[in-house]
């Protein structure tokens, strides 16, 4: 049994010491996936990272142990930024916005590259490499965490890649 | 001209480590609050049930009961005993626990 099986349990039966465990664990990933997803907003990927864990305790019942705790955690960060985007109504999945901002305190000249063009993909195709590349999952398993289409995950990484190519060319 | 090697190696290169400061601690902190909060919530509506069940209890058989048993408990040796030992028993729990 991981480690991680044994905390979501400890988790479930009201150990508050063991969840936190598990955030300690998971903060960075998480904020660090909705920091992209928000173009490097730190305060809202923090506002959201915070709102899911909270609903990840809330929902732990839930947690199947089918796939890894970090990528359901992703799961449940990905339908909240959904959620504020609908909200704010801003930026739609498809129209990518050319006015980026990024936060390039600690990033190399390549990371910052690369994050000023991730900036300009649509949020799914954004998602989609970071799950597949920066976190290694696979195509299936991110279509899960993303609630999407398999076809869907691919034609986004696809897409997503020729943007990235031609954004990084100019 | 970017070739996919170069892209590849872009985007497998993990993410920018985020530093925690006290961002878990707040989350625990929240946490706790809320397991309170439910526990508070589960205890009132308990309360709010026994209360709306009193009328009713059988209370003056139990009434009727507790007279006739209370004589019995208070001279009976092995009962206080057992009861000594585990107000001793609690005492000495709570002096380690200290």
């Amino acid at each position: 049994m991981s480690t991680d099986t044994i905390l979501v349990q400890r988790a479930r039966s009201g150990d508050a010491a063991a969840f936190g465990t598990l955030v300690r664990q998971q903060q960075s990933k998480v904020r660090g996936f909705l920091r992209r997803l928000t173009r490097a907003d730190g305060a809202l990927a923090d506002d959201l990272a915070q709102e899911t864990f909270l609903e990840a305790h809330r929902k732990i019942d839930q947690f199947r142990g089918e796939g890894s705790f970090g990528a359901w955690l992703c799961g449940i960060a990905w339908s909240r930024f959904l959620m504020e985007r609908r909200k704010r109504k801003e930026e739609p999945l498809e129209a990518p916005d050319e006015t980026a901002s990024i936060d390039t305190t600690s990033a190399s000249l390549a990371r910052l590259d690369l994050e000023k063009a991730m900036a300009q993909l649509a949020p799914a195709e954004r998602a989609a490499l970071t799950l597949c590349y920066a976190f290694g999952h696979s195509h299936g398993e991110a279509a899960e965490i993303l609630d999407l289409p398999l076809g869907t995950v691919k034609s986004h990484v696809l897409r997503g890649r020729e943007k990235l190519k031609a954004l990084l060319e100019t | 001209m970017m070739d996919d090697g170069h892209l590849d190696a872009l985007l497998t290169a993990p993410l920018d480590d985020v530093a925690d400061n006290g961002f878990s601690s707040r989350i625990t902190a929240r946490v706790i609050k809320s397991q309170e909060r439910r526990a508070w919530f589960t205890m009132l509506i308990a309360m709010i049930a026994l209360c709306a069940l009193v009328p009713f209890l059988p209370l003056e058989e139990f009434t009727h009961a507790m007279v006739r048993v209370t004589p019995v408990i208070a001279n009976s040796g092995a009962i206080s005993l057992a009861l000594a030992v585990l107000i001793l028993t609690f005492m000495l729990d709570q002096r380690l626990r200290e």
